[in-house]
């Protein structure tokens, strides 16, 4: 956590380094001279221009060197997107030329061919660019392990250790490019012709650090068309980035500093204390994560871009599967659209699922229950083990992964038993005492993956929960959460922010017309309004973690 | 219609602003600030009428330990004032006389030369930065020194010019800085101080090493001073030449000289002679035997004087710029002659009070002394206490 190192950064002559993180007053004069810069200038058309020169300051601003990156990711997806239109054009005129003299047979003969070859292209653009991505960020990773089994054998190779530094946002954009690729290839967008469009597509700076992460369609058509300034929009965009420095400055930068000195030295605290570290690493992620998109997704509203809501309150979720849909909602999608899908509607999974069906196993009702959700249930393992690796190169994360997998997975294959007996026990859906239970279940469960994330290792993880059941002791463990670098007060802090954001969550849970706070906040009277953000601008000044009395953590996510 | 939502949309954007600026100012001023002695003084300083100082002091802790202002106006009618915070640094030593002079015409400005003799790097040092910069009300001086400060630049100087950005985390020590924030605003209110900027220790100098005080009035070793720190005196020297002071005293206040400390002695006998060139008056307390009679029961510790001690400097250094450098006193009017009075009268009580607690400091514990109100109360407990 927060160890995310950049080098080659703009230096400025007076103020040194000159990194934008979205919670520096740097940040936000640069978010007001660009919206300046954009609303001032006369030609609509090209206003866009702003957002892509705001957006290469931007990136230059952490690191210059490693743009590098980006810019091969974008020109490979600008190329082979176009490749793929023109394979596509080129089938569609064929087709058309030989419409009379081509049979049914030669059509789809045809058709199949230049699939494959859109295929081949496709998975070129995907090897490229993911193979990037997966050699920065697990080259290491997979070098250890392979020295580690080389050496349980005596083996006497060693594949050498690599400095490799990730560029900033790199999960983000290739995910992003590679969306893009796949529905250009399945001719649900149109190539974008002019790579600079493209390249603002991929570098948008409010999504650049941790997403979240768009869908071509949704995205380039609000980021190339030219808006007017709208008051509204403006101030609904600055009530979401107040939000969102409320939650990371006060809340979450506050509560990172125990989950540190915690896990800087994992083995010295006992059950209570690693309770208590989960816990508040459940908070402190969420007011983190949450945090850095609103300040996203204000600062996007203020150039009327409109971004997809990563979070809808996902510790309100009943079932894990739910929870997956509220949390980092924009991957989950991504997962979905280019993943889980195709993996699920795969050949080989609809093959397996029609054998079994036709087994004696089959033919029973759990049988036949089980072969139609087995490619559903596998796919889902497969996309968290896919989750779980995305998350970092490290075996703890590839059981986190498979953890919230296999609760999934046996959720699904469970489910015709978990209705018989909540039929059997008269519990309705809409019971709260049970909706409460289903909440609270699963919220643990998140809470067991959250031990995979905090430990330092797999082993850790597993010390941790068996610390749960045989370490509890209140008075250690109040005097070593005493001693975490965070006082009283600062918990107390902790506490009611805390506190606020989850009233804040249940009024909006509760909304029956959908309408976010800001909106509900515009039908109240001016002096309920202004006091409110009043008091929000004043917490953030007076409890924010910022400035050099304070060392500001990374957002967390900006590390993926 | 359209121009009365845009009037509505300003007057309630301005109206937000404006409070937010007020809220967020106060808190800077007052609540979220650096809570020290240096601020009380400082503070103390700048609410001070214009044209009441006879002789101010300016440089580092030595000045507000040594010199009691109460007692050299009640001894020789010269009203004086310390504009000195702990460890000043070289670099602020223009900012400060030009600061003094802004609302004082002193006929002496006496200038202790302690931040030009360091063999460390004091100027990068933070807290002897902000010790001073911090309590300075934001003007040019202030800004002209946070721009040409490389130190500044390097800490950032969006932090100096709104110490907010600093110090907002403060709220976590209260209410530790309760009395120090109620006595500024106390003393705001009163309009002026009562020990006018001195503070001191109840505590007496315990030293097991050779002390070489007596030896130094005839010691004329020297050492030249640290490159960077020539740099500076010359360069203040300069900017005082450039502006024509012929009121400026230069001074070394006396101090238990040891073995560690004896490098600055003779670099203080080689800036005699820098400044000497360019024609400025120079007094070393380090070779003067009266001064350097004074005993260690008279230190709180090997660089500054109790308050025994400085009952006598005051004595002594009063008689000095008297007699040598003829400073007259002013006529105050009738407001601030009082308010002098009121200070005379304090600082008999206040020594009796130090003086109760030396006694009392059986174990000879660090015991800070300096204007708060609380202090205030516990004098005149102690006085009221005492006349019964």
């Amino acid at each position: 956590m927060g160890n995310f190192k950049l080098a080659f950064c703009l230096r400025h002559p007076y103020i040194g380094d000159v990194i934008l993180t979205y919670t520096s007053l740097n940040f936000i004069f640069f978010v007001l001279a660009t919206a300046l810069v954009y609303f001032v200038l006369p030609f609509k058309k090209y206003r866009w221009t702003v957002l892509l020169a705001a957006s290469i300051f931007f990136y230059c601003t952490w690191s210059y060197q490693l743009g590098a990156f980006m810019l091969f990711t974008t020109l490979s997806t600008y190329l082979i997107a176009l490749w793929l239109s023109k394979a596509s054009a080129k089938s569609k005129a064929v087709l058309k030329a030989h419409k009379s003299e081509w049979s049914r047979d030669d059509k789809k003969k045809y058709k199949n061919k230049t699939k494959v070859r859109m295929r081949l292209i496709m998975t070129l653009a995907l090897l490229l660019n993911f193979g990037i991505l997966a050699f920065l960020k697990y080259y290491n990773f997979f070098a250890g392990s392979l020295n580690d089994i080389l050496g349980a054998f005596s083996l006497d190779f060693s594949a050498p250790s690599l400095k490799l530094i990730l560029p900033l946002g790199i999960s983000f954009y290739t995910f992003q490019s590679m969306g893009y690729i796949v529905d250009v290839y399945r001719e649900k967008t149109e190539a974008q012709k002019n790579p600079l469009k493209l390249l603002l597509f991929v570098s948008f700076f409010p999504q650049i650090i941790q997403g979240p992460i768009s869908i071509y369609d949704q995205l380039a058509v609000q980021l190339f068309e030219g808006h007017d300034f709208d008051f509204t929009r403006f101030k609904h965009g600055c009530e979401l980035i107040m939000w969102g420095f409320f939650k990371k400055l006060v809340i979450a930068d506050r509560a990172v500093i125990p989950i540190t000195a915690v896990t800087a030295e994992f083995n010295k605290f006992g059950g209570t204390t690693l309770t208590f570290t989960i816990l508040l690493y459940a908070l402190q992620l969420y007011a983190d994560f949450s945090g850095g998109i609103d300040i996203s997704r204000g600062v996007a509203q203020i150039f009327g871009v409109d971004m997809i809501d990563n979070f809808k309150r996902p510790y309100f979720s009943r079932s894990i599967n739910e929870y997956w849909r509220r949390w980092h909602i924009s991957l989950g999608a991504w997962l979905k659209n280019y993943l889980f899908y195709p993996v699920a509607m795969s050949n080989a999974f609809i093959t397996a699922s029609k054998k079994m069906k036709g087994t004696r196993f089959g033919k029973t009702a759990a049988g036949a229950h089980i072969s139609k959700v087995l490619p559903t249930s596998v796919a889902s393992l497969i996309v968290f083990l896919v989750v779980g690796i995305w998350h970092g190169a490290s075996w703890k994360y590839v059981a986190f992964g498979a953890w919230n997998g296999l609760i999934i997975m046996v959720s699904i294959l469970l489910e015709p038993l978990f209705i018989s007996a909540k039929d059997k026990l008269h519990i309705k859906d809409t019971n709260i005492p049970f909706m409460l239970f289903q909440m609270f279940r699963t919220f643990l469960i998140v809470l067991v993956g959250y031990v995979f994330d905090v430990a330092p290792s797999f082993s850790q993880a597993m010390r941790t929960f068996w610390l749960f059941f045989t370490n509890q002791n209140f008075k250690l463990g109040y005097s070593q959460i005493s001693d975490l670098g965070l006082g009283k007060k600062d918990y107390l802090v902790v506490l009611i922010g805390g506190l606020i954001i989850f009233i804040a969550s249940v009024i909006q849970e509760r909304a029956k017309d959908g309408l976010d706070i800001r909106h509900m906040l515009d039908k109240k009277p001016f002096i309920l309004r202004f006091a409110l953000l009043f008091v929000c601008l004043i917490s953030i000044v007076v409890f924010g973690i910022y400035g050099s009395g304070y060392s500001a953590a990374d957002f967390v996510y900006a590390q993926f | 219609m359209k121009k009365k939502l845009y009037i509505t949309r300003a007057i309630k954007l301005t109206a937000f602003f404006l409070l937010s600026a007020l809220v967020i100012g106060v808190l800077q001023e007052y609540v979220l600030c650096h809570h020290d002695a240096n601020r009380l003084r400082l503070d103390a300083f700048y609410i001070e009428d214009k044209e009441t100082i006879d002789v101010a002091m300016i440089g580092s802790s030595e000045m507000y330990s040594g010199i009691s202002p109460a007692l050299l106006y009640e001894k020789y009618g010269i009203t004086s004032f310390p504009y000195a915070t702990a460890s000043s640094t070289a670099a602020a030593m223009k900012t400060q006389i030009k600061e003094m002079e802004r609302t004082q015409t002193p006929e002496l400005i006496v200038i202790e030369i302690n931040c030009f003799l360091y063999g460390t790097d004091n100027e990068e040092k933070e807290s002897s930065i902000r010790n001073y910069i911090d309590n300075v009300p934001l003007n040019g001086n202030k800004i002209e020194y946070i721009e040409s400060t490389p130190a500044v630049r390097d800490l950032g100087r969006r932090e100096f010019y709104f110490p907010i950005l600093k110090y907002h985390g403060v709220w976590n020590d209260y209410p530790e800085p309760w009395n120090k924030m109620t006595s500024r605003i106390t003393q705001d209110l009163r309009g002026y101080s009562y020990l006018k900027g001195f503070k001191t220790t109840a505590q007496t100098l315990k030293i097991d090493e050779k002390v070489y005080n007596s030896q130094l009035p005839n010691d004329e070793s020297r050492t030249d001073l640290e490159p960077r720190y020539e740099v500076f005196l010359r360069e203040f020297l300069d900017y005082c030449k450039e502006q024509n002071y012929n009121n400026l005293l230069f001074v070394r206040f006396p101090h238990i000289v040891k073995q560690e400390t004896y490098k600055r002695f003779t670099r203080g006998n080689r800036a005699f002679d820098i400044i000497s060139e360019y024609g400025f008056n120079y007094i070393n307390f380090e070779r003067d035997s009266t001064a350097m009679s004074y005993s260690t029961d008279d230190y709180y510790n090997h660089d500054h004087l109790n308050i025994y001690g400085s009952v006598k400097f005051t004595d002594y250094f009063g008689k000095i710029i008297t007699d040598k450098y003829k400073v007259q006193k002013t006529v105050l009017d009738e407001k601030n002659e009082k308010q002098w009075n009121e200070a005379v009268d304090f600082w008999y009580k206040f020594y009796d009070y130090t003086d109760y607690r030396f006694k009392q400091n059986t174990k000879n514990k660090k015991i800070e002394l300096y204007e708060t109100n609380d202090l205030i109360k516990k004098v005149e407990d102690y006085a009221a206490k005492k006349d019964k």
